[in-house]
Order: C-alpha cells, then structure tokens, then sequence
C-alpha cells in the first residue's frame, strides 16, 4: 500500500481575487499545481478528482488572511520547499503563508474547524448618532433570537443568526466608520454569513449603512473556549 | 482597481468577468509605449475568451515593445446599467484605460447577432459610433474576423476592415498607425490612405456605392486613386513559421472552452457548400507534428491546463493525427492530460480517434450529418453515407457512450419533407443501436435543428431563405415523426435566424437599421432572454427596410453582391458552378485528397497547390498507433 503524504496550508486571499468563487478558486490551485510540477494524487472511482479540499469555503466579494488547504500530493515534498515552488505559480493575490505536514490520518480540517472570525467595516449613515448605534449594535446581540428564513436543498429553513454567534465587538473609528470582529461558528448546524446578519442588524435599526467590506481574518479550532490555530496542533 | 469598480462589481453577476488579474496576464505602462490597441469582442467574456483568434493577436501585438493590447468584452446587462448610471466608461480589462483613450480598438466579427453590441460598446466607451463623427482624439475603429467578409452593414461604423488572417496585418497596421502619430498631423484620412495600400486592408469609406431603381447594387467605386477596385484576403502562407500564443490568459471562470488549445491545421477544403468557413478560410495549411507537440509542451507548462483541445475546422482530417494523439498519450497520460476533438468528422475513423483520446464518456458525442437525406447531403456536399453514420455510432457505442448530439439544418436549398422526414428516420434508427454482443445500447439521442443562413462567399450566397412559418412547420413535421422518447429534438427560434439573415447578405443602407434597434434597446441579440423581435420590427418599420429584399429573395448570377469587391480569394464562377452542381446534385471532392476543384484560392494568393493524396504523410496515417 502507498502511504501518501499530508499537507495542511494556511492561504490568503487578497483583494485582487477577492471576487473569485469557490469553484474557481480551487481550479485555479489544481493548474497552479500542474504548473510547479507538483502532481496532486486522485480520489478512485468513477470520476477521479485531484486531492486539494478547503476547510471552509469563502464567500465571493470577502477578502482572508486565513484560509486553509489540505493537499494530498502524489509523491511526499519537503513542506517548506512545496509551498516555494507552489506560490511562484500562484496568481496575485493568493498566497501560501504557512505549510504543515500531519499524520495521514490526521482528521479531515473541514471536520476540525468550527470557527471563523470576520472583520467588517462599514460607514454609518451620517444622521445616526454614534451613541444610538452603539446601543443599538448592544440591544440586537442581546436578544435570544434573530430569525431569518432561507432557502435550502431540503426546503425552506429558519436559522436562529444569534445561536451562530460566538462573540463580537464593535469600535467606532473616527467620524462614523465602525469596526466590528465577529466568531461565528461554523459546522453542522449549518452556517450563517456575515453578510446576513449585518443585514439583520439593519432591518432591526431601521437605517442602513454603506456597503460593507468583510475580510476573514482566520479559522479556528475552538476547544475548551480556547481558539486554536489548525496549524499549530499536532497531529 | 478603481474605487467605482469596487463598489459596482459586487452588485453584479460574475464579478470575475470584469477584473482582468487572470494568471499570465500582460500589463504595460501605456505612458511608455507608442501605440495601444483595445482587442474587443463584441460578446461576453466566456465566449471572447474561448476565441483562438484574439489569444494569437493578444499575444502577437503585445510582443511587440512598442504595443499594447487590451481586452474588453461586451458586459452584462446589468454591468452595463451600473456603468450608465454612474457614467464609468468602458474600460480595457488589463489597465482600466477608457476605451476612448486607446489608439485603435479592433472588433472580432464572429456572428452578426453581435452587431449591435459593437454599438453598444462604442457607446459605453464614449466613442461616437459613426465613423464620419470621428476626429483627431478618438481611436480608430476596425473589425476582423468571418464577418468580416461583409462589414457592410457596419460600413458607417468602422474606419478600416482587415480581410483575412490577421498575424502579419496587424504588425503593418500598428507600425503604420505609430509612424503617423509620430508625425503628429492628427489628419484621419492621411492614416486611413495609407492604411488601404495595405494588402488585406479595406476603408468602406473610400468606395461609393450606386444603387439602381430597383434597389440592387449596380456598382461599387473607389474613390480614391490607387485604392484597389478588389480587396484580398490575407492568408499566413506557412503556419510552422506563424506566430503561436503559448502563454495565453487562463480564465478563473469557466469558460466555453476552459482547455489548452492547439490549432493543428487551418482552412478545410471538404467542400460543403452551406459552410462559409470552409470557403473563406482556403486552402488547408497543415502545422507540422514536431511543431504541434513543441506548442503544446509550452502551452501545457505555461497554463496548468489538464484539458487539450486539438481545434482545427474538421480535427480527423490532420494528416498525422494518429501519430499526434499516440505522441501525446505517451508523453502526458500519466500526468491524467484529457484531450478533446471538436468538429469530428462523421465516420468510424474519426469516432475511433475520439475514442483514444477521450478517457471518460460523460459527455454525449457530437456528430453532424447536415441532412436527413443523401440526396440532401449530395447538395449540400456534405460527403458521408448513411452507413458512415451508423458505423460511427457503432463504433461508439462499443466504445461506451450512450448519449448522442445531432446536428441537423432544415431549410436547405432544393429541401423538400421527403428529405426532411428522413432527419427523424435516421434518428429513430440510430437510437436502436446495440452492441454485437446486445449488452450496450443508446440512452438518449438529442437531434438538434439549426435553420439555414446563406452566407456571402459560399455556393449559397443566391438562394433565398426560408420563411419563419415554414421554417417552424418543417420542425414540427419531424417532432411528429418521432416515436421514441429517447429522441429529444430541439429547435432554433426561425426569428434570430431570419435576423442573421439579413444582416449576413446584407448592405451599407442597414447601418441605420442597426443605428435605430440599438437606440431601441436592442443589443446581446444571441442570447435568447435578450432577443427582442419585436423592437427589431419596429426599428424595421422606423428605417423602411424591407427584410424580405434581403433574407428571402432569390438573386441572380448577373446581380453585383455587395460583397464582391472583398475577396477571399475565391472565384465567383466555382461558387456559380458549385451552386449548379448542388442543384443537379452533383458531388464536388476534397481537393486536398483528390484533385484541384479550381475554386481559384491558391493561384489568386499565390500559394502552391498542395494535395495530400500524393504526399509521403498520407501512408503513415494508415499504420497502427505507437
Ligand atoms: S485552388 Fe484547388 S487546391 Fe487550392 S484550395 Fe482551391 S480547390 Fe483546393
């Protein structure tokens, strides 16, 4: 039997590629790889696919400075000298900061990862007052319940938004840019994006602020209240 | 990128095709380079992305230290809106550079239900559309490509048309346009003079064109001293010497055709008779198998690709495709290289080769008789028997596909419902298919309609087209024939073909034709959901065309075309005769297997006639695959 080799990658995307999809995202690292010479190994069956997975998928428009990859390659690399050769092919704007090889049978990260963090800022509208907004921005995440209905593969569906929150903060910078972090979870219950529950806090203010911009500052393992990076557990 | 864009892009659909940061890209600073040149594709980014010829002159002009070239694509209705309403002008993808600020921006006719997108893109880039409006500050517009053969109705909107392969021309054309800004006159006409001397190059504005009572063209008159009465085509003599982009742009998004490209051969000299490509594009020049696999050893390393796509007008017809694909699954099938060939010829051969080549049968195969009938094929010169046909998908369903494309026109000249029935006969017949052994049969054939065009430059540039009603009866006539369910027939709406086909045989009075749908709204008229009959009507009412002269009347050989002073090379009398012979439904052989059929290409470009029946290639292909 081959024993295959297991990289875990941290990855950012920049603004140059912020509007690539998902889909495209991991099409353009499949023939970055064919272009380093880095021969990725396939699934078996019926319609074999290159081994690359993402932990979580990004939404379009959002930049990040923490994604991560696990790759399967075909024959075992040297880590360091992987990611060398990899980000000479990459396009601007997507880089690999961080490589880590783990044991084969190291869970998949898709399954280890359950939280991600959102930095959002956005420009209030220039009548609301600094103080309202900061109660208001305090009254929304006190409530129990923020529900919103969306459509699924299995029909439609309520998510209560406020459950997926882990924790938040907001700063107001200078005249009325606000910065707001956000841990949402991430996982089975299914996820929810900051998108929406930005647009949830709008429509129980009653105004609305200029269009955001949503970077992911990273993903997490959240154990024990403790945020962990995937990259320095062992495995 | 320019705060507008950011703050429009994430309000439309596919942002991606709008950014122009797709890996191998080519930015230059416009401040040091003497001449830019926006290459525009009058269509979306997926569809002028999948276009070969605008990757080889991308690739040709910003070689060239000198040069740059950028791309811009017509955008999406609601791309466009956003850019109207905060008055962003369109923009060269690379850079951002207004369109306006470009010193020449060149249009790729591909398909008359684009014209009016290049109105649309003049606008949106602030350019006025009519040439004679034009002055020393705006760019100069040209156009290429098939259509190109008749830019009439876009005589008023272009300043120059290059008739022809564009790889030599297009170097002439930037030294010629850099010397005359150099020289600093500003003086339009003085470029656009010089710019005629060039062979293959063709200013509508210098020819007056005289009409008789009757509305037919009586004559078609330079101007100008020493501007020729006829323009030829030019043709690369030699494609091993041509230029070949081996470094093209690899899209994010998916594109049409998201795959390496190697372009084996160009022209196709099978002769049939409906195809404007096959006649345009004579005589069949052949890149040599050394060279066919260096270009893809490159383009394969600069691209990442795992697809190849051996593209040429009828891939099966390359002298050494076995060789060919036997070469590259010894060098890249272990690396999992898929390989595609489109335009397959209908015949076991050409089944068997896609059968080596194509590792999985998800897709459906494609295959395209034309006609339901042999009689039909006979006109048509459409070469391939019925039992060509079932031997093809014999040998593929022994080779595991179940799921079959047909392609069929309805609409032919002489076509009568005996040959048309015969389109849901065959296909009723090739759906039973099994193997010898019984274990495999057909899941699904899909016969899909498309409805006649005559084209300038082809046998059929005479004929009269058929009537929408008619057009919609003769599909109706073979959905009724069909009995099994797992014929899916599918048709074509005759409206957009009928509005190709007066465009497509078309004259300079159609300018305003165009002027006035556009102004109504009219624009991304290939896509279904944008087509809108109705305005186009009304913008027919407006301008007192009557479509009829145009599409469904029959002309006769006397009558001056408003094409023939471009030429492709080709002699008026072979495309009479050949016209002749379809209506006595004679067959006309390839002249590259048998003998010259004299259609006046090579002598008139001065090219050898090169036949492949004699030639020492020949016996290879019979010999088994390495
Ligand atoms: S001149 Fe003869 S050999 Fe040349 S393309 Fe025409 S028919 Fe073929």
């Amino acid at each position: 039997m081959i024993i295959f080799q297991k990289l875990w990658a941290q990855l950012i995307k920049g603004p140059e590629v912020r509007f690539i999809s998902h889909l495209d995202l991991l099409r353009a690292m499949e023939k970055a790889l064919r272009r380093a010479g880095l021969p990725l190994s396939f699934t078996r069956g019926y319609n074999p696919r290159p081994r690359i997975s993402f932990a979580s998928a990004l939404p379009v428009g959002m930049t990040s400075c923490g994604e991560y990859v696990e790759f399967i390659p075909k024959n075992p690399h040297q880590p360091e000298e992987f990611k060398e050769q990899l980000n000479k092919q990459l396009p601007t704007g997507l880089k690999i900061v961080a490589i880590k090889e783990v044991a084969y049978a190291a869970p998949a990260l898709m399954a280890l990862i359950n939280l991600a963090r959102y930095k959002i800022s956005f420009r209030l509208p220039p009548e609301i007052k600094a103080r309202v907004f900061l109660a208001t921005w305090r009254d929304f995440y006190q409530q129990e319940e923020v529900k919103v209905c969306r459509q699924t593969k299995k029909g439609m569906r309520t998510f209560n938004l406020i459950s997926h929150v882990h924790d938040q903060r907001v700063y107001l910078e200078g005249d009325n840019t606000a910065l707001a972090y956000i841990d949402l979870h991430l996982g089975s219950r299914g996820n929810i994006r900051p998108g929406e529950l930005l647009q949830a806090f709008w429509d129980f203010a009653g105004y609305e602020g200029c269009q955001p911009v949503i970077q992911r500052k990273g993903l997490f393992i959240l154990q024990d209240d403790c945020l962990l990076s995937p990259l320095k557990i062992e495995f | 990128m320019k705060p507008e864009l950011e703050e429009i892009l994430p309000q439309v659909s596919k942002p991606t095709r709008y950014l122009g940061m797709e890996w191998n890209v080519i930015k230059k600073d416009h401040r040091q380079i003497a001449v830019s040149f926006a290459l525009a594709f009058p269509d979306v980014y997926e569809v002028g992305m999948s276009h070969l010829g605008s990757k080889i002159l991308y690739h040709i002009i910003n070689k060239r230290e000198d040069a740059v070239a950028e791309r811009v694509f017509a955008p999406w209705t609601d791309m466009e809106a956003k850019l109207r309403e905060i008055s962003f002008p369109l923009f060269g993808l690379e850079t951002g550079t207004p369109l306006a600020d470009f010193d020449m921006i060149g249009f790729s006719l591909q398909y008359e239900l684009t014209y009016t997108n290049v109105l649309n893109m003049l606008s949106l880039g602030n350019i006025p559309p009519s040439q004679a409006k034009r002055g020393p500050g705006d760019p100069f517009v040209i156009a290429g490509g098939p259509c190109a053969f008749n830019p009439e109705p876009l005589a008023d909107f272009l300043d120059l048309v290059v008739l022809g392969e564009g790889e030599e021309v297009i170097g002439e054309l930037l030294t010629l346009l850099k010397d005359w800004k150099e020289e600093g006159s500003g003086n339009r006409r003085e470029f656009l003079l010089a710019a005629a001397q060039i062979p293959g190059v063709y200013v509508p504005s210098f020819y007056r064109i005289d009409y008789g009572d009757d509305g037919l063209v009586l004559n078609v008159e330079p101007l100008v001293a020493g501007i020729p009465r006829r323009v030829e085509k030019r043709v690369v003599a030699d494609l091993n010497e041509a230029d070949y982009p081996t470094a093209p742009i690899v899209p994010y998004m998916d594109v049409v055709h998201d795959r390496a490209m190697i372009e084996l051969f160009r022209g196709c000299v099978r002769g049939c008779r409906f195809c404007q490509a096959g006649m345009i594009y004579r005589p069949v020049r052949e890149r040599s198998l050394e060279k066919n696999l260096a270009l893809t050893k490159e383009l394969l390393q600069s691209t990442g690709y795992p697809e190849l796509s051996l593209t040429s007008l009828s891939s099966s017809d390359y002298s050494r495709i076995r060789e060919l694909i036997g070469h590259l699954k010894a060098h890249y099938g272990e690396g999992g290289l898929r390989m595609s060939l489109p335009s397959l010829r209908v015949d076991s051969f050409s089944v068997n080769l896609a059968r080596e080549t194509e590792g999985l049968r998800k897709s459906s195969l494609t295959l395209a008789p034309e006609a339901g009938s042999q009689r039909l094929r006979n006109v048509i010169n459409k070469n391939i028997s019925e039992d060509d046909i079932q031997e093809a998908v014999n040998s593929a369903v022994a080779g595991g596909w179940d799921a079959f494309k047909l392609y069929f026109m309805i609409g032919l000249p002489t076509e009568k419902d005996e040959d048309i029935v015969e389109i849901a006969r065959m296909a009723e017949g090739l759906v039973k298919t099994r193997t010898p052994k019984g274990n495999r049969g057909v899941r699904r054939v899909t016969v899909s309609i498309a409805n006649f065009v005559p084209k300038p430059h082809t046998p059929f540039q005479w004929v009269s087209q058929v009537g929408a009603e008619e057009l919609l009866r003769r599909q109706e006539l073979i959905r009724g024939r069909i009995k099994d369910r797992r014929v899916i027939i599918t048709g074509h709406h005759p409206d957009s073909s009928l509005l190709e086909g007066i465009f497509s045989r078309g004259d300079r009075r159609l300018g305003k034709l165009l002027l006035a749908a556009w102004r109504l709204g009219c624009r991304l008229d290939g896509w279904r959901e944008h087509f809108r009959w109705d305005k186009w009507q009304e913008a027919l009412t407006l301008t007192g065309i009557d479509p009829a002269f145009y599409n469904r009347r029959q002309r006769s050989p006397e009558e001056v075309l408003p094409w023939d002073h471009l030429s492709p090379g080709l002699d008026k009398g072979f495309l009479w005769q050949e016209y002749e012979r379809a209506l006595a439904g004679e067959i006309t052989p390839d002249c590259s297997f048998s003998s010259c059929s004299q259609c006046g290409v090579c002598p008139t470009l001065e090219l050898p006639i090169r036949l492949r029946g004699g030639d020492d290639n020949f016996p290879k292909i019979m010999g088994p695959v390495d």
